[in-house]
């Protein structure tokens, strides 16, 4: 029997086989981690060079990514490369008839050659990265930036690194023994790296592409579990908090991912036909069941991005792709098997089945079988129904992070007394669903999203287009709600010990920084809360502001990108991010007031000797006809129209700037875009610059 | 003792072994015989515990070969294209034969590779086709298991070697308990060498036998006996296995002692009589043709 003795032997034999990448991935490892670490270090105190503490702040925040690889693509894609190589050059062997003779003779068990090779790559990687990740957090003390919580965070860091690293280690040697050649193995690692996150995206792709009512609010399971289900992904997410610390459930579906790839490589292994080295796939009788399962989601999948790339509109261009690319597909994965051009079509059922899968799913969606367009919950099924018109969007500013739950937390449920309205407002959306157009032409739609709570907890959305003058009376009535309406305003979710700088504008759309201390501030928004709760619908929807505020404040959730010579950086963690839209109608006496107590005063009319110029741009209809709109006043200066509606007619006559003056009105689109009907719009400059109001016309 | 047990083993549908069953008698050097794709690697592999049979046994002494550590320690299996790691030299690869082998003799593998005028410090893979056989073998011999499995081990190698590693062979087996088996396809090779020999055709081990229990029941005989009755009289009393006639000459393979068949010629008053051995080749044609093969087309 083969001693404990032996097997290091057996270990270190193999580490001296593989001499050249240990010494690759050693190098490569200083370079991209302590050498590389230095050079970051440099490079973030060149670019805070003005706020010493600030670069200290941000380094800190971003050293444990230095050895996770969170915040150095570099090292991050070194790591999957790293893996993979290793679990390539370790079990390549059983690639080669010769090789495997060579190995499999030696009077040792299978599973002890399994661990010989394995453990010796985790070696080959693992000791090179301890002791770089050592050597990043001696830096981080020499330079002042390490304490001894940072070093945990980097220990943690380097766990989610080595996590990271044999997620894709055993993914790879997993794939090695799926296969019978180096290259099928590579391709098999790279399909189940990614298999899972394809497929299910796929569906969602799908939906998007095919219902007309899809509007995604917050990420489907699908999406969802397509974080959770492939390798790449996890390692791609694994990395991405920064902080050193990523969410528990990742790390746990990492960990079960390895544990149950290592076990059935190990499975596999045990298993494998001697007779597979040189062959494609070790269990040839897997073949047709790989193909389809491989060519169905890649050619939906490329169908669908076909059809972006050119830009076909339909879907159409996606059923003829699909169909086209799961035949090519299917040709590829027979040449692949058997590297012979005369016999990509041997094995044509498993290849007509694919193909029929393809046609099913495609026939699925494209007469939405299950009925996805038209489906409305039963109304006791339902919990709550939110509403979200298009024109929220221009009209509201909320302080939450763009991201998975960004139109979750900005889709607010409709009080109990407008459900049932609500509810009809959705199902004479879904008669009128695809034709997502009108809510553009002036046809009296509005392109609406709904959300609908189900009694059993599940939460899901459909947007159709639906009356403008229903939506307004649903909306005139929820408004009379004081909890819709602290829901639905921006003001009332300000985190307001975040607030760094409260800005103003006025007609003039040039901001003022208001000087005011925090309890001013507080006073100024409580007055502006109390006049958001007491506007009428009419205000909201028709009122012209006299200006409006503009709030600074610190937002955890932003990223920026720095650049300083050689180094680009991702800095993360806090930054100002500005929120606009706090609109100020002639109604909100409590804000006017409290505004003229601090001592400003907002202009309502433009003076016309203060502007230099006016850009007017003018509608396709306008261009079109070749003459201005009957409703502006004669422009003498004006002799030639633009070819394009993105190109302004620049007005710089005195005559014309103060006629045109007298047509425009404050750029506000009201809560249900409703204000500027013409669409046409123009941009005043200043003497003293650009304002940054664009203004209707009237 | 080696005993294949009822081997079966098909590759994506080819059936390279068809029931094989058979013992290789220690202290003996076994040659297995028969044409390209007769199933001599894959049988080997099985013996050596690399391929696992689809159905049957390779035992050792009673135990089973495949993952037995114990057991695969007593062989060695040596390839018809040896492997050896890139880069490595012949001290590198008897290192990691000594590694895996407890009962490799360095100072052996050492000596061999000086009278063999192998360079130990030159990189295996720029070795030519017939010196990595050489390197093979001395490896496999050093590592002193007591089975030495040769796959084709001796093709390509030029005479003198051959003769080398056969006089190497016969020094091991006085020495200590040592039974190389080897397979080829050149009968002429294993003639001189083999106490033991298998024939292997189409997947079917056709038999083992004795060399020379073979060639002693088995002679040729060339009469010209001038009397018709009395040649119909020997031709009845003999166990006739081939008959070729060329004018009055008769030229008969027959299977029994070669006194015993000379008696007997010289008994129908011949005008010429004699009795001559078969090679080894002869024999298998002769017996195969009985068997019911028709393989001169791939013996020659």
């Amino acid at each position: 029997m083969i001693s404990k003795i032996s097997f290091t032997k057996l270990i270190i034999k193999d580490i001296k086989r593989r001499g050249w990448l240990a010494a690759l991935a050693a190098a490569g490892l200083f370079l991209l981690m302590p050498v590389y670490t230095m050079i970051h270090m440099d490079s973030v105190r060149a670019a805070f060079a003005y706020s010493p503490q600030d670069a200290l702040e941000s380094l800190y925040g971003r050293f444990p990514g230095l050895i996770s690889g969170a915040t150095a693509s570099v090292l991050h894609i070194a790591l999957f490369v790293l893996a993979l190589t290793l679990a390539g050059t370790g079990f390549h062997y059983i690639h080669s008839r010769e090789k495997l003779d060579f190995y499999h003779s030696f009077p040792i068990k299978r599973e002890q050659w399994f661990c010989t090779v394995y453990v010796s790559g985790l070696i080959i990687f693992a000791v090179p990265y301890a002791i770089c990740s050592a050597l990043v957090i001696a830096a981080g003390y020499a330079n002042g930036i390490a304490d001894p919580a940072l070093t945990w965070k980097c220990i943690t860091a380097f766990g989610i690194g080595l996590l990271s690293f044999l997620l894709i280690y055993h993914t790879g040697i997993f794939a090695m023994l799926l296969t019978g050649t180096t290259v099928t193995g590579l391709i098999a690692a790279l399909i189940l790296s990614v298999y899972c996150s394809v497929a299910l995206n796929m569906i969602t792709s799908l939906k998007g592409v095919f219902f007309e009512a899809y509007y995604p609010i917050a990420p489907s399971l699908f999406e969802k579990a397509a974080v959770y289900l492939s390798p790449a992904a996890l390692f791609s997410h694994l990395a991405d908090t920064v902080s050193g610390y990523p969410r528990l459930s990742l790390v746990f579906a990492a960990l079960l991912f390895s544990a149950v790839f290592l076990a059935a490589a190990f499975l596999l292994y045990k298993a494998y036909p001697s007779e597979a080295a040189g062959n494609p796939l070790s269990f040839p009788r897997l073949a047709p069941v790989l193909k389809i399962l491989i060519s169905v989601p890649a050619s939906l999948s490329l169908g669908i991005f076909i059809n972006n790339y050119i830009g076909a509109s339909g879907t159409k261009w996606i059923i003829v792709m699909g169909m086209i690319m799961c035949i090519l597909i299917c040709c590829v994965i027979e040449l692949v098997y058997r590297l012979d051009l005369a016999q990509i079509f041997r094995s044509w059922k498993s290849s007509l089945l694919s193909v029929a899968g393809v046609a099913v799913i495609l026939c699925i969606f494209q007469f939405d079988l299950f009925g996805y367009d038209t489906w409305l919950p039963k109304k006791d099924a339902l919990e709550t129904i939110g509403l979200k018109p298009f024109s929220f969007d221009s009209y509201f500013q909320y302080p939450f992070p763009y991201g998975d739950s960004y139109e979750l937390n900005t889709t607010v449920p409709v009080p109990e007394d407008c459900r049932d309205m609500a509810y009809g407002l959705a199902h004479s959306g879904i008669s009128g669903s695809g034709d997502l157009g009108a809510r553009e032409d002036g046809s009296g739609k509005m392109y609406t999203v709904f959300y609908y709570e189900l009694s059993n907890g599940c939460k899901t959305s459909r947007a159709y287009s639906v009356d403008t003058s229903r939506t307004a009376a649903l909306l005139s009535q929820a408004l009379d709600d004081e909890e819709y309406r602290r829901n639905l305003f921006p003001v009332f979710h300000l985190d307001r010990s975040a607030i760094r700088s409260l800005y103003l504008y006025d007609i003039y759309g040039l901001p003022e920084t208001l000087s005011l201390s925090p309890d001013q501030v507080n006073r100024l928004l409580d007055a502006y809360e109390q006049d958001v709760l007491a506007a009428d619908a009419g205000t909201l929807r028709y009122g012209t502001p006299l200006g409006e505020l503009s709030v600074e404040l610190l937002d955890n959730y932003s990223e920026t990108e720095i650049s300083s010579g050689a180094a680009a950086i991702e800095s993360v963690g806090q930054s100002l991010a500005n929120l606009s839209g706090f609109y100020i109608y002639e109604t909100y006496t409590n804000t006017l007031s409290c505004l003229e107590e601090y001592g400003y005063t907002l202009q309502k009319e433009i003076d016309p000797e203060e502007v230099s110029s006016i850009s007017l741009y003018l509608s396709a209809d306008s261009i079109r006809k070749g003459e201005l709109p009957d409703y502006l006043p004669a422009l003498p200066s004006v002799t030639e129209l633009p070819a394009d509606e993105f190109t302004p007619v620049l007005i710089t006559d005195k005559q014309d700037i103060r006629a045109l003056l007298g047509n425009i009105t404050y750029g506000c689109p009201g809560i249900l875009d409703e204000r500027n009907e013409k669409n046409e719009y123009v941009e005043i400059e200043f003497r003293t610059g650009y304002g940054f109001n664009t203004y209707y016309l009237e | 003792m080696i005993e294949l047990k009822e081997l079966d083993k098909s590759f994506h549908g080819i059936r390279a072994s068809d029931r094989i069953s058979a013992v290789i008698q220690d202290g003996m050097i076994f040659g297995l015989i028969g044409a390209n794709g007769a199933g001599k690697s894959t049988l080997l592999r099985m013996a050596g515990g690399i391929l696992k049979p689809d159905h049957g046994v390779v035992l050792v002494d009673g135990e089973p070969v495949f993952e037995n550590p114990a057991v695969k320690s007593q062989i060695c299996f040596l390839s018809d294209s040896p492997y050896f790691f890139q880069n490595a030299d012949a001290v590198q690869m008897r290192d990691y034969y000594a590694a895996v082998y407890p009962s490799f003799d360095r100072e052996l593998f050492d000596s061999l590779t000086r009278k063999f005028n192998l360079d130990p410090k030159r990189r295996a893979s720029t070795f030519s086709k017939g010196m990595k056989k050489q390197l093979s073998l001395l490896l496999g011999i050093a590592s002193c298991t007591r089975y030495l499995l040769c796959d084709e081990t001796f093709d390509g190698l030029d005479p003198v070697v051959r003769q080398a590693v056969k006089s190497l062979f016969a020094a091991e087996m006085m020495k200590r308990d040592f039974t190389p088996v080897i397979s080829s396809h050149n009968l002429r090779e294993l003639e001189d060498f083999c106490d033991n020999v298998g024939l292997l055709y189409n997947g079917r081990i056709l038999f083992t036998k004795d060399l020379d229990q073979i060639k002693s029941g088995i002679c040729k005989l060339q009469c010209v006996i001038p009397d018709i009755r009395r040649e119909q009289q020997l031709l009845k009393e003999l166990k006739i296995l081939k008959l070729e006639r060329s004018g009055s000459l008769l030229t008969l393979t027959v299977r029994g002692g070669r006194e015993d068949t000379l008696k007997r010629a010289e008994s129908a008053d011949p005008l010429f009589a004699e009795v001559l051995p078969l090679t080894l080749e002869e024999i298998f044609i002769s017996e195969t043709e009985v068997a019911g093969y028709d393989i001169k087309d791939f013996l020659y």
